[in-house]
């Protein structure tokens, strides 16, 4: 089973998309409420997936993101943005982000997304 | 969008980047010999920031990234948080020249396959692992894995082309980020060729259903789509860009009418707002894949840079040929009165006639012999003789003037050619120097909308007097300057639009630039109508900063508040955005504008909004002018300073406050003479004193009916009547300093040489309307000007 990190300062987004993740199939290993924590447990647990939101406290998104490339360069990160966070999406998609999916967003687009990679996870 | 040409700014942002470019490498080598230069890194910060700056504006993202990071380094670099160590030093000058490479390639081909993406890579890798305070731990353990990572070589190019199709759900949202998400994983397998639509046309798209990319790989089929196969792809499927191209038409889907996916889009010819479709001859064109250079894309218009001193020399030297022309449309016209009106020849028929009838009468006197006094007669017909003779001689001279007429007839179509000539000179030599300003307004409806969709914020742009000229050079510095001030008033000034609509205001935000000529200047305005500047937050943040004590904040005017926006490091942003807010801006905006001797003013209301000023000054021009006379002096009246010329009746002049007035449709306008702003040799003018000396109340107004001239002139705020004693007509004018041929006189911007070489003094209107203004009350009310017309 693929194992999912979801980093999101909302509980109910966490909540949100571990009801999804675990709907598609995957294991939520766990959540983070800001990027230092993401960081933190990503060193950990290694997980197949990140899930990861850009606007947090302590340590945003984009950092962390970064963070995680450095050390993992393999490391599968999904960003939550919202539709006016362009600049930092972009930044994301260049600091080797996999996909994004746009807040607010629709279940099955989470589900897609999954299943997708989940595929993807197996085939690599 | 429509009106913004991207084409027109390409040679721009090309001769400045190039310029850019060239600096750092100044800048660059001097840090290599001592790499804790101060000025250097703060130059070589500034440099990157500007490349920055232009670069969004061009939509060259990858140039954005990687200028971003570099300024982000050098940022820290000069406030002393790292060291400029070799591999710094190192990466800094390799991502010049792969900046100079990517440039080039954009000016030869009209766009670059430089791929600057794993450069942004290597730069944002440097910064994580050097970053400042980072855990040793984490720098140790991310140093390894991520320089590993931007060492990987591109797959190698073996095999064919292959095209990559993905169709987007229909109404995906930035679904713009979604094509680049798929470009740059693709990337990163992959080298990619080409792309329809193309990176730069991305940022232009509202929706975007199909994307299709040339690539060359090494990966299987199944993998490519793998890749490509984003959230939100409905469909990813592979196809020969060979047969696409053989085929173009037949391969279009969805009866859409995009151009063929083949063709490179010419960038530079046609307007990039909307996507250009390729005329139909172009597309049954065979195309190689890899186009030779200049084969397809349009060539950039070669441009040279002339140093502008020369231009100000070529600009003299043609105001002079000018002068020289019409003083000898002077003389012709002279010639032309002189030779002109004289009924020579027919008085010179009629005479030879007279002459004839007379001496055929005196022969047949003689020969009938009828008269006694013979002698008197054969007296007479001598006489007669000799006036024919002396005649002829006459006749002949007349025949040279004759001759000579016909000499100053084609004189004068010279004269007239060389006019032509000499005007078209003196244009052309203005026009390469003299620009409209409209474009540089143009390309701030990308900044607009691009700060729109990423601020989420609503913002209209609205434009004004686009058509006002400007020397080249004003409107090549003006850009970063207008940027930063545009950008600022996006991020910081307009609210968000539910704070808006909560404070009465429109829900959408407008930000105005305008332009227009007053006096001796060129005024431009950026405004927005947004929160306004928050004066207690700049006291409380220049007290934070150490600028200036808690007591004497305390005490500053809210203007004088306002003028610390101006204060290097000073930035009330919360956070740094793509280019404000970093606290730079401002005291660049601030330097760049008082390089150019113009000056720069900003007002703010809170809640309403921040409006900044330039001033620049129109160091040489040409202006349309009102030529009038006044005390027998020819003076020039710049025409966008003129509303009307009115004759008034002395009842429509009366007093107000002591101070002469006209009324003009209901409105009252002050009427000023030029006895109320200049004094002549310490007084008043020589002629208004002889009249002063004169009788008073003798009638001397236009006409002879007691009316007067006066011309309506107004600087914006201000609109007076100027007492004028005649009109001359309209000129095109030439404007000399009279600063650095005489000194500086307020109320004149300068002179110019009238076509009878008289010298005609160009009113600064500005200047007057403020002297008449300030002008003490009831002061020498000049009865004997206004003597008819006092009631």
């Amino acid at each position: 089973m693929k194992r999912i990190l979801i980093v999101d300062d909302a509980l109910f987004m966490r909540k949100m998309i571990g009801g999804v993740a675990a709907e598609a199939g995957w294991s939520v290993v766990g959540e983070a409420e800001d990027g230092a924590q993401a960081v933190a447990l990503y060193e950990t647990l290694r997980p197949d997936l990140v899930t990861l939101d850009l606007v947090m406290p302590v340590m945003g998104g984009l950092d962390a993101l970064r963070k995680i490339r450095a050390l993992d360069p393999q490391a599968q990160i999904v960003v939550v943005s919202a539709l006016d966070q362009k600049e930092a999406l972009l930044e994301s998609i260049e600091g080797g982000a996999i996909d994004f999916v746009v807040k607010p967003f629709q279940r099955e687009r989470v589900l897609s997304l999954l299943g997708k990679l989940g595929g993807k996870a197996a085939g690599a | 969008m429509s009106g913004f040409n991207l084409a027109e700014l390409l040679p721009f942002y090309m001769d400045e980047t190039d310029e850019h470019i060239a600096l750092l490498n100044d800048s660059l080598l001097r840090l290599e010999a001592d790499p804790s230069d101060a000025p250097a890194l703060q130059e070589t910060f500034r440099i990157f920031h500007s490349i920055k700056g232009a670069s969004v504006v061009m939509g060259f993202q990858s140039v954005n990234r990687l200028t971003h990071h570099l300024e982000t380094l050098f940022d820290e670099l000069r406030a002393g948080k790292r060291i400029l160590d070799r591999p710094a030093l190192n990466l800094t000058f390799r991502c010049l020249d792969e900046l100079r490479d990517y440039h080039k390639d954009l000016r030869s081909r009209g766009e670059s396959s430089v791929d600057l993406t794993n450069l942004v890579q290597e730069v944002v890798s440097y910064l994580e692992a050097t970053a400042p305070g980072a855990h040793p731990a984490l720098v140790a353990a991310s140093q390894s894995p991520a320089s590993a990572q931007a060492a990987e070589p591109p797959p190698l190019e073996t095999g064919v082309p292959t095209r990559i199709v993905v169709v987007f759900e229909s109404n995906l949202p930035l679904v713009d980020m979604k094509a680049r998400l798929v470009l740059n994983r693709l990337a990163a397998q992959a080298r990619i060729l080409r792309s329809q639509p193309t990176v730069e046309e991305l940022d232009q798209i509202e929706s975007l259903e199909r994307l299709s990319i040339d690539v060359v790989t090494e990966c299987d089929a199944s993998t490519l789509v793998q890749l490509a196969d984003v959230e939100g792809a409905k469909r990813v499927y592979l196809e020969s860009p060979e047969s696409a191209r053989v085929e173009p038409l037949a391969t279009v889907p969805i009866a859409t009418p995009e151009p063929a996916h083949s063709l490179p889009t010419p960038v530079l010819t046609g307007a990039t707002a909307t996507r250009p479709s390729t005329p139909p001859s172009e597309v049954a064109e065979p195309v190689p894949p890899r186009a030779e250079p200049g084969s397809t894309k349009a060539r950039m218009v070669e441009t040279i840079r002339v140093d502008s001193d020369r231009l100000d020399h070529l600009m003299n030297l043609a105001g002079e040929l000018v002068l020289t022309k019409a003083r000898f449309s002077a003389i012709a016209r002279g010639l032309d009165d002189l030779f002109k009106g004289t009924h020579a020849h027919a008085l010179k028929l009629d005479t030879r006639e007279r002459l004839d009838v007379v001496s055929r009468s005196l022969e047949t006197l003689t020969t009938s012999g009828a008269a006694a006094s013979g002698g008197s007669i054969d007296r007479i017909a001598s006489h007669i003789r000799r006036l024919r003779d002396q005649f002829q001689a006459i006749e002949n001279e007349l025949e040279r003037i004759g001759e000579a007429r016909e000499q100053l007839k084609s004189l004068s179509d010279t004269v007239h050619s060389l006019g032509r000539v000499s005007d078209s000179l003196q244009k052309g030599v203005l026009d390469t120097r003299m620009v409209p300003i409209g474009p540089l307004f143009e390309r701030f409806r990308r900044v607009i909308r691009d700060l729109s969709v990423s601020s989420g914020k609503e913002v209209a742009l609205r434009i004004a007097g686009e058509k006002t000229e400007l020397d080249k050079r004003m409107i090549d510095e003006l850009s970063d300057p207008l940027i930063h001030m545009v950008r600022n008033g996006v991020d910081h000034g307009l609210e968000r639009p539910e704070d808006r609509v909560a404070a009465g205001k429109p829900r959408t935000g407008t930000i105005s630039l305008s332009a227009s000529h007053r006096g001796n200047s060129v005024v431009i305005t950026a405004s927005d109508d947004g929160r306004g500047i928050d004066i207690e937050r700049v006291r409380k943040k220049i007290v934070a900063n150490g600028l200036i004590t808690a007591e004497d904040a305390a005490a500053l005017s809210d203007r004088e508040l306002t003028a610390f926006i101006w204060h290097p490091g000073l930035s009330t942003a919360e956070t740094i955005t793509d280019v404000s807010g970093r606290g730079v801006g401002m005291d660049i905006v601030k330097n760049r504008i008082e390089s150019l001797n113009g000056a720069v003013d900003v007002r703010s209301v809170l809640g309403q909004g921040t409006t900044f000023t330039i001033r620049l000054p129109l160091t040489l021009a040409i202006m349309s002018c009102l030529l009038v006379r006044i005390h027998d002096e020819v003076y020039a009246i710049p025409l966008d300073h003129l509303d009307e010329i009115v004759e008034i009746r002395p009842g429509q002049l009366f007093k107000v406050q002591g101070r002469p007035a006209l009324e003009l449709r209901k409105k009252i306008i002050a009427l000023v003479t030029l006895d109320d702003v200049f004094i002549w040799g310490g007084g008043a003018h020589p002629r208004v004193r002889d009249r002063a000396n004169r009788a008073n109340g003798e009638a001397q107004a236009a006409g002879g009916n007691g009316n007067r001239i006066v011309v309506i002139v107004q600087n914006g705020e201000t609109t007076i009547g100027l007492l004028v004693d005649d009109l001359i007509g309209m000129q095109e004018v030439v404007l000399k300093s009279i600063e650095r041929n005489f000194r500086a006189i307020p109320g004149l911007s300068g002179a110019s040489i009238l076509g009878d070489g008289r010298v005609s003094l160009i009113l600064d209107l500005d200047a007057v309307i403020e002297r008449a203004a300030r002008r003490p009350l009831a002061a020498n009310l000049n009865s004997t000007q206004l003597a008819a017309s006092d009631v």
